[in-house]
């Protein structure tokens, strides 16, 4: 039965990835019109790829992490630097002068070259967390203490960011770059624009399988028997510390990724991504896509964010935040496994009880059915 | 079994494909018949700028309303598709490239933060649209694809700061929020008060959600200044003022020359706390013009007695205008052709502050620059004003002392 459900869920995961690969085509054919809204389509690629980093340590391992968006911004602005430098052609920028600064900053310089930006661009969001997880691990913090510090990380990076405005240009951000192929706006770029996106989508299935492997083998099994019962876990001679700081590592790393690619995308990053509401939405997309299965989080995190471009606007445009939020109250109320339990658990529950009313013969029973029913 | 089980991968199957092919869809605004032609407004209205920018959105949607009623533009009825920015520069770049692409408007009015400006800035390039922005700014930008209707900073902050400086004031204290515009500004202001002989006695930096002010008044008590250059942006107005007067200083202990206090700040700050102190801009509610008396009407029939008229809300009904007089030169609402209108032909509009003039070359505006002092009522009368628009500078070339606040390129 077990393979059986998730060869189904990997079955879907396969159709998402087949509409999402299809779009760009399906633009060029005409039969969707605005190539805005396939571009679209390529950040909700990267945010599937942070949900599934922050669904790895909520969803499985139970560390509700409310700070992720430092992460993201960490990687999209290494990114970034490197496509403003690539813009710029390695001279200092004008906000640099602004604040100051005379020539090219130290830790700006790396980012002259696209191999040292990619490693950069892993290895601190990396370390950062590794570090960070360590202390925090090892000294047993947990549960809604470490939530609370996870939210005050962040908000010291969007406060650093801010304040050192000569190497980040504060609440402005990183502005005015290309992606990492050129342009990608207009039907001129539309080569650029498929290089970017299905690079993004290899990206995102190549998460996707890695974070299925890791759930299904032996290291899974184990976060999940952390996230069940901690306790046990130490009494049966595991370093729950070590897994606990190696997955929120790795999430880490997916959510650097994300914001990497992202940038390619957005065109631009300001540390409005790194903000506390900003780390929330991105649990509230694996609270409503489903947590505890790799398919919630990028079902959750696409359908989330076209829910949000398709209602902010037109009629809807002073409602929005309101259907938003409903819909996320209703699911939380009702749908505690989100779309995915909907769907796997919830519908095929109440097909069977009605199959089973159907083949009763006893009329006093089928009623009762009925009646709960109404 | 087989069966049951696949049910729910196409059940997930269909509802992302129904959400992506009801994104997909262009939302095709109903016109009641004739020609029309569409445009988009791209303001925040959620999320912290709310409060300013819908006071802002109301004024387009007021001169959008009044264009149609008088026979709209070219003799088409004007359109308009709102988006929402959420007061987040990513979501203002995704909103602006929706509006473009899917919804194919022929212009944007919208952003009020620089940030939010910054973002979608290299879109609107890409995509040759054009964007009309309506708040006073830092300046050290022109883009062939924005045309700014709010002032640069030769038509606000360096006339503000000559003024001081002929009414006899020395001491100059610089106190901002944490963000682009207060720094900006403050580097020219700095520049230009070396160049005049005048002294800074203090630089402070407040962040954009402080609320306690009490170390930053310390300084300015031991500063010894005799003038309070502000360019607080949001709450810290409201904090700062109020800390100030509980403290019983009035404008004549330490007068402040404000850059983003309006009408509308006033209100919510408290006329009796801002009686006196300077504040500089190209139009106030009071501006005695004939066309100021109708837009404060309209405005106030439109939108409720209470509402009060700023200058941004005035650049953003101009903003409208001002497109409207391009299409008819242009003859075309594309806009390769409106922004080539633009660029060969001055384009006026019989604004509420006087006639305003797109600079074809900096994509500016010629403003009158207005100094003026807050009332007993809330409102700010004028007690100078320059004799003629100023032609728009955003790179201060045409200052000697400015040659080392200009970008690099």
């Amino acid at each position: 039965m077990k393979p059986l459900i998730s060869n189904k869920k990997n079955l879907c995961f396969v159709l998402i990835l087949l509409a999402l690969g299809l779009s760009p085509l399906l633009l060029q054919m005409g039969v969707i019109q605005s190539s805005s809204f396939v571009l679209f389509l390529g950040k909700c690629i990267c945010f599937s790829i942070a949900a599934i980093g922050l669904d790895l340590i909520w969803g499985y391992t139970g560390i509700l992490s409310l700070g992720h968006g430092l992460y993201f911004c960490l990687g999209a602005y290494c990114m970034g630097m490197y496509l403003k430098l690539q813009a710029t052609g390695g001279v200092i920028t004008d906000f640099m002068k602004t604040g100051g600064l005379t020539e090219l900053p130290l830790i700006w310089k790396p980012f002259n070259s696209f191999f040292l930006t990619v490693i950069l661009m892993l290895a601190v969001p990396a370390v950062l967390s590794g570090i960070l997880g360590y202390l925090i691990f090892k000294n047993r913090v947990k549960g809604v203490y470490f939530s609370i510090i996870s939210q005050a990380l962040t908000w010291t990076g969007y406060s650093l960011f801010i304040a050192l405005s000569p190497y980040t240009n504060g609440n402005v951000g990183i502005t005015e770059i290309q992606s990492l192929f050129g342009s990608i706006r207009g039907s001129a770029n539309f080569g650029h624009f498929c290089g970017v996106f299905y690079l993004a989508l290899v990206v995102l299935a190549g998460v996707y399988a890695l974070s299925v492997w890791l759930t299904n083998c032996k290291f899974g099994k184990l976060l999940i028997a952390i996230r069940d019962g901690e306790n046990r876990t130490y009494f049966s001679g595991y370093c729950v510390s070590s897994f606990k700081t190696a997955i929120y590592s790795f999430s880490a790393v997916l959510a650097a990724l994300a914001g990497a690619l992202y940038i390619n995308f957005n065109g631009s990053i300001t540390p409005s991504q790194m903000t506390i509401s900003y780390s929330i939405t991105m649990v509230i997309w694996v609270a409503v896509g489903g947590r505890g299965t790799i398919l919630g989080a990028v079902v959750g995190a696409i359908l989330i964010n076209l829910c949000e471009y398709n209602l902010s606007s037109g009629a809807m445009v002073d409602l929005w935040q309101y259907l938003i939020g409903g819909i996320f109250c209703v699911m939380i109320l009702f749908f505690k496994g989100g779309i995915i339990g909907l769907v796997t658990e919830q519908l095929p529950a109440t097909f069977r009880k009605l199959k089973n009313t159907d083949r009763k013969p006893v009329r006093v029973k089928a009623k009762k059915e009925g009646v709960n029913h109404a | 079994m087989k069966v049951k089980c696949i049910i729910p991968a196409i059940l997930a199957f269909a509802m992302c494909l129904s959400l992506i092919s009801c994104g997909s869809g262009a939302k095709e605004t109903t016109s009641s018949g004739g020609e029309t032609v569409t445009v988009g407004l791209l303001h925040s209205l959620t999320g912290s700028m709310a409060i300013s920018e819908e006071a802002v959105r109301d004024a387009e949607v007021l001169a959008i309303n009044e264009i149609n009623a008088a026979g709209g533009v070219n003799g088409a009825q004007i359109v308009y598709v709102e988006e929402d920015g959420a007061s987040e520069p990513s979501t203002f770049a995704t909103k602006a490239e929706k509006l473009i692409d899917e919804n194919k408007v022929k212009t944007v009015f919208g952003c009020w933060t620089s940030s939010s400006r910054k973002a979608v800035k290299s879109i609107f390039e890409e995509y040759g649209n054009l964007l009309w922005y309506p708040v006073q700014y830092e300046g050290m930008e022109s883009s062939s694809n924005i045309v700014y209707t709010g002032a640069a900073p030769n038509q606000q902050i360096v006339p503000a700061i000559e003024y001081l400086v002929n009414q006899g004031y020395t001491k100059f204290f610089l106190m901002g929020s944490d963000y682009v515009f207060p720094r900006t500004a403050n580097e020219i202001i700095n520049a230009q008060l070396a160049d005049a002989g005048a002294e800074v006695v203090g630089e402070e930096y407040a962040d954009m959600n402080q609320t306690d002010f009490s170390s930053i008044i310390a300084k300015i008590e031991a500063s010894g200044c005799d003038v309070i250059v502000n360019t607080l942006n949001g709450t810290g107005n409201v904090s700062f003022f109020k800390q100030i007067a509980e403290k019983n200083y009035t404008a004549e202990d330490y007068m402040t020359m404000s850059f983003s206090i309006a009408e509308e700040e006033v209100t919510t700050i408290g006329a009796d706390i801002l009686k006196g102190h300077m504040v500089s801009w190209n139009y106030y509610e009071t501006t005695d013009t004939a066309a100021n008396e109708a837009f404060v009407t309209a405005y106030k029939e439109a939108y409720g007695e209470n509402r009060v008229t700023s200058d941004p809300v005035e650049a953003a009904y101009d903003a409208v205008y001002l497109w409207k007089a391009a299409c008819e030169v242009a003859g075309s609402f594309e806009p390769e052709d409106v922004i080539a209108a633009m660029e060969s032909t001055e384009i006026s509009y019989e604004a509420p502050e006087g006639t305003i003039t797109i600079d074809g070359e900096s994509h500016h505006c010629y403003k009158k620059v207005r100094i003026g002092v807050v009332n007993d009522g809330g409102l700010i009368d004028e007690i100078y004003a320059t004799p003629d628009a100023v032609k728009p500078d955003p790179y201060l070339t045409s200052y000697g002392w400015a040659a080392e606040v200009q970008p690099l390129s």
